[in-house]
């Protein structure tokens, strides 16, 4: 889904849900061979319930020029309707960054 | 090696550890089975057995689905330990959970509303029972159906046309139909506007022993008519356990903000067209919301779990009530479910005392709704008696015999 995100031209921040301990994150990651997700930092418990990313896991907000989405996209889905939500959430948020 | 062996022939089930029990909160101590159920009961998993985290805390898992008698327990994620899938047998009254390893992976599912078959996520449909006698070593029976994630799969209560059964079938063998549910699979990015999601029916001739699909429909987009409401994304997408209705969570909806909605479907089998009826609008995003069983003609409840406590919702009042926690910083899992009798069964962690220093613990929790602060303080606001106060051992015990006679299970 990352990929297929940055291939619709989204840049991609991916965090780790505090409940994943470090451990079971690692191995998770690197059995599928992402080592770019090994690093990556802990989403904030008190953000991720602001942004309504509690309830179900993986969880995606868009933003764009400062400004998030307040609906977060629920669950992975097949690429064509992931990027078909990824564009509905920017093109709410608008064009411009002025 | 399996961690449970059960031997079928002698009704016996034996678990290499006896470590942990469970423990029931408030139970009332009466000598026959009309006494209420505990309003909560904890089971805690065994580290040793289901593995533990760097600090000890056993294993959870990430999915959960719930037995009709909630005997058992279907855990997807199980960890190193056990297995990718495995299946959870909570005791009948006190002891400790009994884990079987499976075949399955990812996040395999149960046929709802009987558990006659549960169904690897490639589509293969195992009997419980074979699962519970061979454990990793069981077979399919057949393969058919929705495939891939967030499948959902039910029993249809519906005969089928009896015009369209071929005449070979015109026999005394029983004919299942099981409905299948998930995302459109190999479709076309273009034809993502049909309809978000698809379903598929499979007629299933089953003589006890062996089991083989004869007809199949679908898959079937369904309910691109709502589009122009609801959008054509929908999250969290779950089939009701009678396969009439489903719930899901519009990502793109026209108006308003995503909620959790269940909409209705037809439920003929063999239906080409679904009326896609929105029937309840939750009004918030909480987990995935599963459906219990419809009774007395009202409205299936619904369970789900937001920010950490879990919910039922009775359609048929509106009113949403949550599980009391009986231990603390209890923090509930994201797919509770609900027995035949009403139950509410969860996956959750918790921990024994409120020191912080208090070892976390993980496992499964049984709740009684109809004993929950929120359900009585609905019917004493309202100045009237509740139309039901507990759910009682004896309704417990009769969903666990029945459940056993339909699986050759011992009790």
């Amino acid at each position: 889904m990352a990929d297929a995100a940055r291939q619709a031209g989204f840049d991609v921040v991916a965090y780790r849900d505090a409940r994943v301990l470090p451990a079971e994150w690692q191995a998770a990651v690197g059995s599928r061979g992402l080592v770019e997700l090994r690093d990556v930092p802990v989403l904030d418990a008190d953000v991720a319930a602001a942004c309504g990313m509690l309830n179900h896991t993986p969880a995606a907000i868009v933003a764009r020029c400062g400004r998030a989405h307040p609906w977060p996209i629920l669950g992975v889905m097949p690429v064509a309707t992931w990027r078909q939500v990824l564009q509905a959430r920017s093109d709410a948020l608008g064009v411009s960054c002025r | 090696m399996p961690l449970t062996r059960w031997s079928h022939a002698g009704g016996i089930a034996i678990t290499l550890s006896a470590l942990c029990c469970g423990s029931a909160v408030g139970q009332a101590v009466l000598p026959h089975d009309s006494a209420c159920i505990a309003p909560l009961a904890y089971y805690p998993l065994d580290a040793l057995e289901v593995g533990g985290d760097d600090h000890g805390v056993p294993v959870l898992g990430t999915y959960e689905r719930i037995s009709p008698d909630g005997r058992f327990i279907l855990r997807s994620y199980s960890g190193a330990r056990v297995g990718k899938v495995s299946l959870m047998e909570l005791p009948e009254s006190t002891g400790q959970v009994k884990i079987f390893r499976t075949p399955l992976a990812n996040e395999a599912f149960p046929v709802q509303g009987t558990w006659r078959y549960l169904v690897d996520v490639n589509g293969e449909h195992y009997r419980l029972n074979a699962i519970l006698l061979q454990q990793a070593s069981a077979r399919p029976l057949f393969k058919g159906g929705m495939t891939g994630f967030y499948a959902a799969a039910s029993e249809l209560t519906s005969s089928i046309d009896a015009s369209a059964t071929p005449k070979a079938l015109a026999s005394a063998r029983q004919i299942i139909l099981i409905r299948s549910l998930s995302w459109p699979q190999n479709a076309d990015p273009d034809t993502q506007g049909v309809g978000p999601l698809q379903l598929a029916t499979i007629a299933v001739e089953d003589d006890g022993q062996s089991a083989r699909v004869v007809r199949r429909s679908g898959p079937t987009f369904i309910c691109g008519g709502r589009t122009p409401v609801d959008g054509n994304v929908y999250a969290l997408p779950m089939l009701s356990v009678d396969g009439t209705e489903f719930s899901a969570i519009p990502q793109v909806p026209r108006s308003g903000r995503p909620s959790m909605r269940v909409y209705g479907l037809a439920p003929q089998g063999d239906a080409d067209a679904h009326p896609c009826d929105l029937r309840a609008d939750l009004g918030l995003s909480p987990s995935k919301a599963v459906s219990g069983f419809a009774r007395g003609g009202q409205a299936a409840w619904l369970a789900y779990s937001d920010l950490g406590y879990v919910y039922v919702h009775d359609r048929e009042r509106q009113q949403t009530f949550r599980m009391d926690h009986g231990r603390h910083r209890v923090l509930a899992s994201a797919f509770p479910g609900l027995t035949r009798d009403g139950r509410v069964i969860y996956g959750a962690t918790w921990r024994e005392c409120a020191d912080a220093a208090c070892p976390e613990q993980a496992g499964y929790v049984v709740a009684d709704p109809y004993q929950s602060e929120a359900w009585r303080a609905y019917w004493r606001s309202r100045g009237e008696p509740m139309p039901k106060a507990c759910i009682t051992q004896a309704e417990v015990a009769a969903e666990r015999a029945d459940f056993a006679r339909l699986h050759n299970l011992p009790r």
